[in-house]
């Protein structure tokens, strides 16, 4: 069975983009002592799934997404379903404008960044809210989301390096 | 080279398109949304599946969490350098004031001794320190406020043990599966805690609001209490043990009064967590036997 290797290999490629954020994930949850209690720092694994959604929506699936948030989810001690359900909307809403993308300048895709996280963002507030009974102060998010859409160029630049060990997509399979 | 220029440019692939991109938006939207139905209900299944997977990538988060605290230790330490003549100042000073505590408390402590033994009191058992857990996860969000641990139920890790950071107590343990543990901070929004102030021992309840600084409610109604008195744990309920170190009250804007931990955040890197050591509080149903005893001391 000597053409499973390649097989192998082109589904490893095929799920990078899956594995990588799932790598995001644990990259935002390490602890950081240094910024103290309730230290704030940049929600990278949304700018990784806005990324590959983006680019590579054939490749960060509904399940890929779903799976992602859900381990966010878990390992963050957030209301179950909250991250998941928020980046599932997200994804949908890039899906359904997805034509808006073709041939835009990075500016454009980023500017785009700067309305779509927040928007995904308040649908995890909105989760956490409904469920807390309250309304938490919201300041820490916004701060968040800040820190996100600032860091976006660059988590950007690194992940279009690694675009090129992506698997082709289908239709352009030699 | 070219292979750079290559890469430099990121294409845009098309959607997937079709019945399965349908079904699965619908159907794990739906999914999503029945788990945060959930949330509230205590699912023995969803518990047990949530449990699995944080345990399996308890061990994934240990091995990431140690590169990432040296990163950002690296830059940490680079900040330090300028602080250090200052920081040595600051450091003199508290050892000579402290020197002069510990002289005090020996006194203290002699003094303690006979008069306990005046008294044929009893020894006050010292808190039993039971394990070290090691903090592999942040929840590094606005909504939460816990820590993962990399301790759980196999290692005597219990639900409501207190937990213990450098300077004072960081919060208690929440939820527990067989090899991970979750600490709820006392900052956390459902953070709960029974406190005492002291010097007037007024009696409070610490509770969390996600902010850094936990608010002092339902004090008594002409509560003595004022701006850098010392909270510690009251032990009511049986819930933590008494005494250990929370923080310092302060008056926020608005005049309510809150505390500031004392726990040094920076070096939330392990915890010591520590149980209540078995009072008659904690177990009520003793308590009332032993009671019982007492009220009726002819009729046994």
């Amino acid at each position: 069975m000597a053409s499973n290797a390649p097989g192998f290999e082109q589904r490893l490629r095929g799920a990078l983009p899956f594995l990588l954020a799932l790598l995001v994930v644990l990259v935002d949850l390490a602890p950081r002592p240094a910024a103290g209690g309730g230290g704030l720092a940049p929600f990278l694994t949304l700018a990784v799934v806005y990324f590959w959604s983006v680019y590579r929506p054939d490749l960060m699936t509904y399940p890929a997404v779903f799976g992602v948030g859900l381990a966010y989810d878990v390992l963050s001690g957030q209301p179950l379903g909250g991250t998941a359900l928020a980046l599932l909307l997200g994804r949908g809403v890039l899906i359904a404008r997805h034509r808006f993308f073709y041939a835009k300048s990075f500016s454009v895709i980023w500017a785009l960044f700067l309305l779509w996280a927040p928007a995904v963002e308040s649908v995890r507030y909105a989760a956490a809210a409904s469920l807390a009974g309250a309304l938490v102060d919201p300041r820490p998010l916004v701060v968040q989301c800040a820190l996100t859409v600032a860091l976006y160029p660059a988590l950007s630049w690194l992940l279009v390096r690694l675009y090129g060990q992506v698997r082709v997509p289908a239709y352009a399979e030699p | 080279v070219t292979r750079l220029r290559r890469a430099s440019f990121a294409s845009i692939v098309l959607p997937p398109r079709g019945w399965f991109e349908r079904a699965s938006f619908g159907g794990l939207v739906g999914l999503a949304l029945i788990l945060l139905g959930l949330a509230r209900a205590e699912v023995g299944l969803v518990e047990r599946v949530t449990h699995g997977v944080r345990d399996a990538l308890t061990p994934v988060m240990t091995a990431v969490a140690e590169p990432a605290a040296a990163l950002h230790d690296g830059f940490g330490w680079v900040g330090r350098q300028f602080a250090l003549a200052e920081e040595n100042a600051r450091l003199r000073a508290q050892v000579a004031y402290l020197s002069e505590w510990r002289a005090e408390a020996t006194r203290l402590q002699v003094e303690n001794a006979s008069l306990r033994e005046v008294l044929h009191a009893q020894r006050r058992q010292p808190v039993p320190i039971e394990r070290t857990a090691k903090v592999v996860a942040d929840s590094r969000s606005p909504f939460v406020h816990t820590r993962l641990l990399d301790s759980g139920a196999r290692d005597g890790v219990r639900e409501g043990m207190a937990a213990l950071g450098t300077g004072g107590l960081a919060g208690r343990v929440v939820d527990v599966s067989p090899h991970s543990a979750r600490l709820l901070l006392l900052t956390d929004f459902n953070s709960r805690l029974p406190v005492l102030v002291l010097p007037s021992r007024d009696p409070a309840i610490l509770s969390g609001d996600n902010g850094p600084m936990p608010l002092l409610d339902f004090m008594p109604l002409t509560p003595q209490v004022q701006a850098g008195d010392r909270v510690v744990t009251s032990g009511a309920a049986g819930l933590l043990p008494v005494g250990l170190p929370i923080g310092q009250v302060v008056r926020d804007d608005d005049g309510a009064l809150r505390v500031r931990p004392a726990l040094d955040w920076r070096d939330l890197r392990h915890v010591r967590l520590v149980q209540a050591p078995p009072t008659p509080a904690a177990f009520g149903a003793g308590w009332a036997a032993d009671r019982g005893r007492v009220a009726t001391p002819t009729g046994g």
